[in-house]
């Protein structure tokens, strides 16, 4: 079933995506090109090509921005739209478990952040390639060897596992407000907008008093180190904690509080 | 005719009638297969469970009857259809009387009138007839004559 | 035979202080029955039909089908066909069909297609270019091309014309199958009239008739919908 659901919930976002994709890489290579191009001591075309260089340059970094937030709404739109609006009719009365509706949507949530990620690195590399000449390769292998040497030690590794754990539960936090907000009959948005940015206030509370008290036990030295930390235990249980608890009580939300319109 | 139900009567009573009507008309006939359950209730548009009701009350009165495994058939018992065809009329004739005598008429009353219905059709039937004669001869009259000048044509281009 | 949906004490308030949208309900229904699920707007029909299919959580007592609690087990067989377009949109007819089969065991595809060329649909159109008439036809074509247990169609022919009604109450006698019940929710009760076994009338969110529809011509000596209109005459 996980499959099928899978299978859906690619479908119904990738084209948009794909397109998004298509015009993004289109800038990034006239953005290059347009760069290449510029040389201002030439006189009126350089400076028309100036001019050119400067709002390719704002639209490359205004499509990079709008593709990061495109991808998100997209990831969420589809969560709101197929399950607790008019699509939800349908998906939660098919035989699969809410349970497996938040994994097909966390996984296919994934997978399009991670591919977004993907093609704008790869708009970086079009864009280093074509500016940074032949020395900008070595300087990429000594950037991804350096992101490699973070595995040499037990922290660096946690330290990015914490990374992708709190990526994993940034979506799930999302998907949760959503399941949480649906309950307000009238004011479905602003339910999970209001649950979302509560939860995030009170998280932050949270860690504070928690810190605090951990400080008076070890310390100001701790203090620091469990709030800043991305690199320790504690921080991956406390991240691990709130993904089971978003994934398993949203799921349960769905499947025994649902309130369809 | 199809399948016409009224507003204020057990729609189960109504396919019985209509059934039994069906039979006795010689619409259905001694020993012909009915369609099944399913698709009789299909057809009259009704719930399949009141038309597997109204089969079995016509199975208990002998009107139709199941085998096994080839289905259900009108009966091939052709008194018993009788029997019934009069029974329906003489319901029929008895509600007529009561409605007559409601209306104020005696049954002499309603004999005469009956009388004079029958002499009415009978003239009807005759002007038809002769109507129909007179038509019919009209009708052969304008075939010969167009027949006419197609032969004249044809002389012509034999010529 | 277990019923194949009861209610037990079922209530349900959309909000505290609010007058309960279902009201202490208590109902069974048999299988290998259809059953018109009627009252006037308001009156709680979409609310029971909700909770029947888990959209909505009751706010006491509770809904049983096939003895089961609704969930996933009920899901499977239970047929529903809401009463909006649930559909992607951006799908095809085909691809709907394709959903329906990859998610439903029980969904007959060869039946679908036949259903589709009786009501002159084009399985490649894409859903969003038809109009709101055809949308609900096809949904209702998925919906019965299930071998479900339990039918629920929420207004299943409100929007259509009268040659696709007559067609829709057809395939609603001749496709389920003889222990399968349908419940029908529906406002144009002379329509379906002849095609129910029993009805239910809900008022103010409670049951105040269940009978058999011949049951209550015998009685009344009228039909369902007289009665009907007497019963909620304003």
């Amino acid at each position: 079933m996980l499959g099928k659901l899978l299978k859906y919930d690619l479908k119904a976002s990738y084209r948009y995506l794909l397109v998004c994709y298509v015009i993004y890489i289109v800038l990034t290579v006239g953005f290059v090109l347009s760069v290449k191009g510029v040389d201002v001591t030439a006189g009126v075309p350089g400076m028309i090509l100036a001019f050119a260089f400067l709002s390719l340059t704002i639209l490359w970094i205004g499509s990079l921005i709008a593709l990061i937030i495109l991808t998100y709404v997209l990831v969420i739109r589809r969560f709101y739209v197929n399950l607790v609006r008019d699509e939800g009719y349908l998906s939660l009365t098919l035989p699969v478990s809410t349970r497996m509706h938040m994994l097909s949507k966390l996984l296919s949530g994934i997978f399009f952040i991670l591919l977004t990620g993907a093609v704008l690195v790869a708009g970086f590399m079009i864009v280093a390639a074509g500016l940074g000449g032949e020395s900008i390769w070595e300087q990429l292998y000594q950037v991804f060897s350096d992101f490699l040497q973070t595995f040499e030690s037990f922290y660096g590794t946690l330290f990015f596992v914490n990374g992708i754990l709190n990526f994993i539960r940034g979506i799930l936090l999302i998907y949760f407000s959503i399941c949480v907000g649906q309950m307000f009959t009238k004011h479905k948005i602003w339910g999970a907008i209001g649950t979302y940015l509560g939860l995030l206030i009170v998280l932050e509370i949270f860690v504070w008093i928690a810190s605090l008290l951990f400080g008076l036990y070890g310390g100001v030295n701790a203090l620091v180190r469990w709030m800043y930390s991305g690199s320790t235990w504690v921080n991956t249980i406390y991240i691990i904690a709130q993904i089971l608890v978003y994934f398993f009580l949203g799921a349960w939300i769905l499947e025994k509080r649902a309130n369809l319109e | 005719m199809g399948w016409i139900f009224e507003q204020n009567r057990p729609i189960y009573t109504q396919l019985v009638e209509q059934l039994q009507m069906r039979i006795i008309c010689g619409r259905y006939k001694p020993g012909d297969k009915l369609k099944s359950v399913r698709e009789m209730a299909a057809e009259a548009a009704v719930n399949p469970n009141t038309m597997q009701k109204a089969f079995a009350e016509l199975e208990r009165t002998g009107l139709i009857y199941t085998q096994r495994t080839a289905g259900r058939f009108v009966t091939e018992d052709e008194d018993l259809i009788r029997q019934y065809r009069q029974r329906i009329a003489l319901e029929k004739i008895e509600e007529f009387m009561k409605a007559m005598s409601e209306m104020g008429y005696t049954r002499e009353e309603v004999m005469v009138l009956m009388e004079r219905d029958r002499e009415k059709s009978r003239a009807a039937d005759q002007e038809k007839d002769r109507t129909a004669d007179a038509r019919f001869d009209e009708a052969a009259r304008i075939d010969e004559k167009e027949a006419a000048p197609q032969e004249a044509q044809k002389g012509e281009m034999d010529l | 035979m277990t019923p194949i949906l009861e209610c037990r004490d079922l209530t349900k308030m959309y909000g505290k202080n609010t007058r309960p949208a279902l009201n202490h309900v208590n109902l069974k229904l048999n299988r290998g029955r259809i059953i018109g699920l009627l009252g006037p707007n308001g009156s709680g029909k979409t609310t029971l039909i909700k909770l029947a299919n888990g959209l909505l959580a009751p706010t006491s007592g509770g809904i049983w089908i096939d003895e089961k609690p609704v969930g996933v087990e009920t899901h499977r067989i239970v047929s529903y066909l809401p009463e909006r377009t649930y559909l992607n949109m951006g799908m095809t007819v085909n691809e709907a069909i394709r959903y329906f089969r990859d998610f439903y065991t029980d969904f007959q595809e060869e039946r679908a297609y036949e259903m589709l060329k009786n009501l002159h649909i084009d399985p490649s159109a894409r859903l969003k270019s038809l109009s709101k008439g055809t949308k609900e036809k096809v949904q209702l074509i998925l919906v019965m091309s299930r071998n479900a247990q339990l039918y629920v169609l929420d207004e299943p022919i409100g929007g259509v014309d009268p040659a696709a009604r007559d067609y829709i109450l057809n395939t609603i006698i001749t496709n389920y199958n003889e222990n399968a019940t349908v419940l029908i929710s529906t406002h144009l009760i002379a329509d379906v009239e002849t095609i129910l076994d029993e009805v239910v009338f809900l008022r103010y969110g409670e049951v105040v008739l269940h009978a058999s529809v011949d049951a209550i011509r015998e009685e009344n000596g009228k039909s369902v919908d007289a009665l009907f209109r007497e019963v909620f005459r304003c």
